[in-house]
């Protein structure tokens, strides 16, 4: 059986780490390595989405920097999700809801494009 | 008469090969279709469009951000992936009796290694040590994660084991489940039960973690090693022999050098050279906004440069199963990499689990035949 294990174990392991690479899609636990693969050209690839908090005292504060489980990464890939099939403001309004912010705080969305070196900023959503 | 056969499978593979990549060009115009076709589907209706859309949960988003263009690039890429793979299990089979007795032995080789029992304790508080260091703050994570509950949409494997966010109640069961077997194995004697729970519980806590959309490949090198490691476990505890068979921590080292190699195929075979050939390191810089990396984008010699090393250093990694020398400068080039991505690109953190299971290159094993 020792012996047995010695093969299969290894051949599934093996195997399954390279299916992931052929479908290009991750097989959770096996996983395709295509971050940063990807180059940066098109104006799509140069985005991203920050999620701002708006003290009472007039300063702005990253969400992720609250203990909110998720990080910027993840975020920035909900907000994106939400904003391309048309459901910002149901991301948005239940954020708001959820008790992550405090009252008199408001939820500040801004889509970010790079021009050149510069950002261009899009305020989605803020209430 | 041997060289006759030899020539007649050459001749074979030959004319295979060439059938396969006319067959390929064949489909480059159905596969157009095909991605069209998806890309025009309600992911939601019934039918194998659907299937695509379970496979590429991303491709729901991204259908709007990109366009037909990218999928289709992306199509042919697996369509060329699938026919070389396919070219090579042809080549393995034309070639079988040449192949397998060489590959078999070469394995036998590489795999029948021991390693002394007194390291055992050690790589074990080591792993476990660098699961606690990811995990012992998990229930402040789940709990803040609830706040996210109505996203939750898991992928893949995540549909099956945890199709809905589980309620509190499960949540402390899953942390005391990851927090109760690390202990049991760094404590216990009877370890690989214990250690493969603790591996079972981090797979739902990825899940839990991962389970709105994107999967990120973070722990991806713990995984392995912790689904592998019992194995090694449930071997040494078999017997009292002074050393134990090493075939798992083998297989954790290729694990773990197929995932770097992974890494660097992946930018060659996506991007091609104008991965370090243009300015593409400094587009990554700027997008990630770090300080550091903002001064580092103003070099543009310098990335070139850079992008050059990382994936010189990706590749390399599959030489390190067969030259153990390569460990003096891979292992830290690999831990400047990784510091340098989370300093620069704010990719990881301080600690990062993928140089944590380089401590499976840090004890020496010996081959069987000289027990």
């Amino acid at each position: 059986m020792t012996t047995n294990i010695r093969y299969i174990v290894p051949f599934f392991f093996l195997i399954m780490s390279f299916i992931p690479f052929i479908l290009m899609t991750d097989l959770f636990p096996f996983m395709r390595f295509g971050m940063f693969a990807e180059t940066v050209q098109s104006t799509p690839q140069k985005e991203k989405f920050s999620l701002q908090i708006h003290l009472p005292n007039g300063r702005n504060e990253s969400l992720s920097e609250r203990q909110i489980g998720l990080d910027e990464s993840h975020l920035n890939y909900l907000a994106r999700t939400y904003f391309y099939n048309h459901e910002l403001d149901f991301f948005a309004v239940h954020l708001k809801k959820s008790g992550l912010l405090k009252k008199k705080e408001r939820l500040i969305i801004i889509h970010k494009t790079l021009e050149g070196n510069q950002w261009k900023q899009d305020i989605l959503f803020d209430q | 008469m041997m060289n006759r056969k030899l020539l007649q499978q050459v001749f074979f593979f030959i004319l295979l090969s060439a059938l396969l990549w006319i067959a390929y060009s064949f489909c480059i115009y159905y596969v157009k279709v095909l991605t069209l076709e998806v890309l025009h589907a309600n992911p939601s209706s019934k039918g194998w469009t659907s299937w695509m859309y379970e496979l590429y949960p991303r491709l729901q988003t991204e259908k709007w951000r990109f366009n037909e263009t990218f999928f289709i690039s992306k199509t042919k890429q697996v369509l060329i992936r699938s026919t070389m793979s396919i070219q090579l299990i042809v080549g393995v089979y034309l070639f079988r009796s040449y192949l397998i007795e060489p590959l078999r032995a070469t394995y036998d080789r590489r795999i029948q290694v021991n390693i002394q029992r007194k390291f055992i304790p050690i790589i074990t508080l080591l792993l476990y040590t660098c699961l606690a260091l990811v995990v012992y703050n998990a229930i402040l994570e789940f709990k803040a994660l609830m706040f996210f509950a109505p996203f939750y949409k898991p992928a893949g494997i995540g549909k099956l084991l945890l199709p809905v966010f589980p309620p509190i109640s499960i949540l402390w069961f899953i942390y005391f489940a990851l927090i109760g077997s690390i202990a049991s194995v760094i404590l216990l004697p009877k370890k690989w039960i214990a250690a493969s729970l603790a591996a079972v519980a981090f797979i739902y806590y990825q899940l839990i973690l991962f389970g709105f959309g994107k999967y990120d490949h973070g722990f991806s090198t713990l995984t392995y090693a912790l689904l592998i490691y019992p194995f090694f476990l449930w071997e040494s505890e078999k017997s009292n022999d002074d050393v134990v068979p090493a075939w798992s921590i083998v297989l954790i080292q290729w694990m773990i050098c197929l995932a770097y190699f992974y890494c660097g195929l992946e930018k060659i075979f996506t991007s091609g050279i104008y991965w370090f050939a243009s300015d593409n390191l400094q587009q990554h810089l700027l997008i990630h906004e770090t300080s550091l990396g903002l001064k580092l984008a103003s070099h543009a010699m310098l990335c070139k440069i850079l992008s050059f090393g990382v994936i010189l250093l990706q590749l390399s990694f599959i030489l390190l199963p067969f030259q153990k020398r390569l460990a003096y400068i891979l292992l830290p080039a690999g831990f400047i990499f990784h510091s340098a991505s989370w300093l620069l690109l704010d990719a990881g953190g301080l600690f990062n689990p993928w140089w944590g299971v380089y401590l499976f290159f840090l004890f020496p094993l010996q081959s069987q035949e000289t027990k």
